[in-house]
């Protein structure tokens, strides 16, 4: 450089030049939360885990009584919508309770991210919610189990965890709004890498359930808001290749997991036995490429289904902690829009696209089955884990989904349950 | 900024790699400045700048979870890196550089005893008539004097020919020399 050009760098070089206003707060609202999560979640997943998250506020609001336990509970659940909201990136990971699910520990960091301070107790923890409440068990009173719990923790029939710490009520108040700041905060963060219809999509089932304990032979209707379920066979394997030899023909398909959402009632019709029923919204998308290399199309097909579960519910075994159970049922959906962006490929390029309507007159019909596991927070709440499997019939239509190509699904659902009166 | 030691920076640092807002915000209350004189460079619309002020803070803070602080210095050059980034990547929003010709138009060149121009000018009259100059040319100034790129560097990130950045950076000297010049007469 000329002696010119090192008079203008050393001029200019460490000069200083504010903005021309004041940028922190702007900087503030796009930074990742205090406690890096380790789940990155996928777009269309955080809007609808924010949804259900406003659904599950107005149905607590209008429909829970009991104040103290509502406040305590909703911490949870918001965690847990804030834990599947926030798209981060890399973080430590605290103990978990023993449902080896992915839920626990993102319910866990969701814990931990709220605290204000980083050493936050695991989801176990929040065994301090059954504390202040004595006059009702959260339980079905079982034959061999303890009955009317009362606030000495100690008093349990089979071997619990008590290494919880206490969390106080404060410490949760100021977790909800800081929550809710973080909340709002991620959704201004983009994860550039994240697309949509890709890989593994995981839930957070939020739901009710009707265990109470004055409710030994009148059932209590329940609430539960279910999420996408987490289908455990490989989407990413979901591709289908067929070559044929004639003409190199082929058609492949690839069927991303579904989400799905939605809202559950549950009737508990006696201590076992419960009934529920609901209904839920499903989005199915697929990639679907058909013909030879030089002449295909290419079909990406989106489609939206309400479907309308109808279950029965056996509880096999309940403590005032944990709760085995199996359900069973069937399912019918209905799709009720659908669409397709279609392109021709001629001669090896994209001559057109179109999009049109899908339109699947038949009803999709399916059953399933399912053992969960619940470990009980308190009185009001309750996280479970549930694995399960469904059969979806062939709808009789010739519109390609995942459920014709993979009739059999095995399922895992994991959420959180909240219970009324 | 003030000055702040190897070790306040240190503990700003890994404040900030911990979560910690009041040393994030510290650090952008520091080093605001800093980035700010970078981008001011760079881009001559205000809300550029606080577009680029902002996006290096947020990349920074992001990311300072994975930064091996090696001191004071190290801090300072890797925020610059960072603004010319982000600073770069809008003023590609707005200027095609594969559309710069490289046929340096005949500015001539002013002769030795001008050299000394620069020192009689302030800084914010200097950034000023920076800014002046045509966006395609006033980058490749910047990331020739002022990053210490070469030509052939220059090319790569730019994604023009090494012949395109000569020229343009020529001409950028030349044009900022005369608008010195005016300035310094004018004044006069």
């Amino acid at each position: 450089m000329d002696k010119w050009e090192e008079h203008l760098k050393q001029k200019l070089t460490d000069f200083e030049a504010a903005p021309p206003r004041d940028v922190w707060s702007d900087i503030e609202k796009r930074l990742p939360s205090a406690k890096p999560q380790r789940r990155v979640i996928s777009p269309i997943w955080r809007y609808s885990a924010a949804a259900v998250l406003a659904l599950i506020v107005a149905v607590c609001a209008t429909l829970l009584f009991d104040q103290q336990p509502i406040e305590q509970a909703l911490s949870p659940d918001i965690s847990v919508a804030e834990a599947t909201t926030a798209a981060q990136t890399s973080a430590e990971a605290p103990a978990t309770v023993s449902p080896a699910t992915d839920t626990a520990p993102v319910i866990a960091q969701a814990h931990s991210a709220t605290a204000s301070e980083p050493a936050t107790p695991p989801v176990v923890a929040a065994k301090t919610f059954s504390a202040p409440i004595a006059e009702t068990s959260s339980n079905q009173p079982m034959p061999d189990s303890v009955s009317g719990q009362s606030t000495s923790e100690n008093a349990t029939t089979s071997g619990e965890q008590t290494n919880a710490a206490e969390i106080s009520e404060s410490t949760f108040r100021s977790n909800i709004k800081s929550v809710e700041e973080t909340a709002n905060a991620n959704d201004d963060y983009a994860l550039p890498e994240i697309k949509s219809g890709n890989g593994g999509r995981f839930s957070a089932r939020v739901y009710a359930s009707g265990l109470s304990a004055t409710s030994s032979s009148t059932g209590h209707p329940s609430v539960y808001l279910a999420n996408a379920p987490l289908q455990n066979y490989s989407t990413t394997t979901g591709l289908q290749q067929i070559m044929t030899q004639q003409q190199n023909h082929y058609s492949k398909e690839e069927h991303h997991q579904p989400i799905t959402t939605g809202v559950m009632v549950r009737y508990n019709l006696s201590q076992r036995f419960a009934v529920e029923t609901g209904l839920n919204y499903s989005y199915l998308s697929s990639d679907i490429s058909e013909g030879s290399d030089a002449y295909n199309t290419q079909r990406h097909q989106h489609l939206h289904y309400l479907g309308l579960p109808v279950n029965g519910v056996v509880t096999v075994w309940e403590n005032r902690r944990f709760q085995v159970y199996g359900t069973a049922g069937a399912m019918i959906q209905k799709c009720v829009s659908g669409n397709a962006d279609v392109e021709y490929v001629v001669n090896g390029k994209v001559q057109s696209k179109e999009r049109e309507d899908v339109d699947v007159k038949n009803i999709q019909a399916s059953l399933n089955a399912a053992i969960g596991a619940q470990v009980k927070l308190g009185h009001k709440v309750g996280i479970y884990v549930e694995p399960g499997i469904g059969y979806y019939f062939d709808d009789n239509t010739n519109v390609r989904t995942i459920y014709k190509e993979h009739p059999v699904t095995f399922n895992l659902n994991v959420g959180l349950r909240l219970n009324f009166e | 900024m003030r000055d702040i030691s190897d070790e306040e920076a240190r503990k700003l640092t890994e404040g900030a790699a911990r979560g910690n807002r009041a040393s994030m915000q510290e650090l952008y209350g520091l080093f605001g400045g800093l980035v700010g004189g970078v981008c001011h460079r760079y881009l001559s619309d205000p809300d550029d700048v606080c577009d680029a002020v902002q996006n290096t803070f947020v990349a920074v803070l992001s990311s300072i979870s994975r930064f091996e602080f090696n001191g004071l210095a190290s801090l300072k050059s890797w925020l610059r890196r960072i603004a010319v980034n982000e600073s770069l990547k809008i003023v590609s929003q707005h200027t095609r550089f594969e559309q710069l010709d490289d046929n340096p138009q005949a500015e001539t060149l002013a002769d030795e005893h001008h050299d000394n121009d620069i020192d009689n000018i302030d800084p914010e009259t200097l950034l000023a008539l920076i800014n002046r100059l045509p966006e395609g040319c006033r980058t490749v100034l910047n990331l020739y004097v002022f990053e210490g790129k070469s030509h052939r560097e220059i090319a790569k990130i730019l994604n023009i020919s090494e012949g395109t950045s000569a020229s343009q950076y020529l001409r950028a000297k030349a044009r900022l020399r005369a608008l010195i010049l005016e300035h310094l007469n004018q004044s006069a």
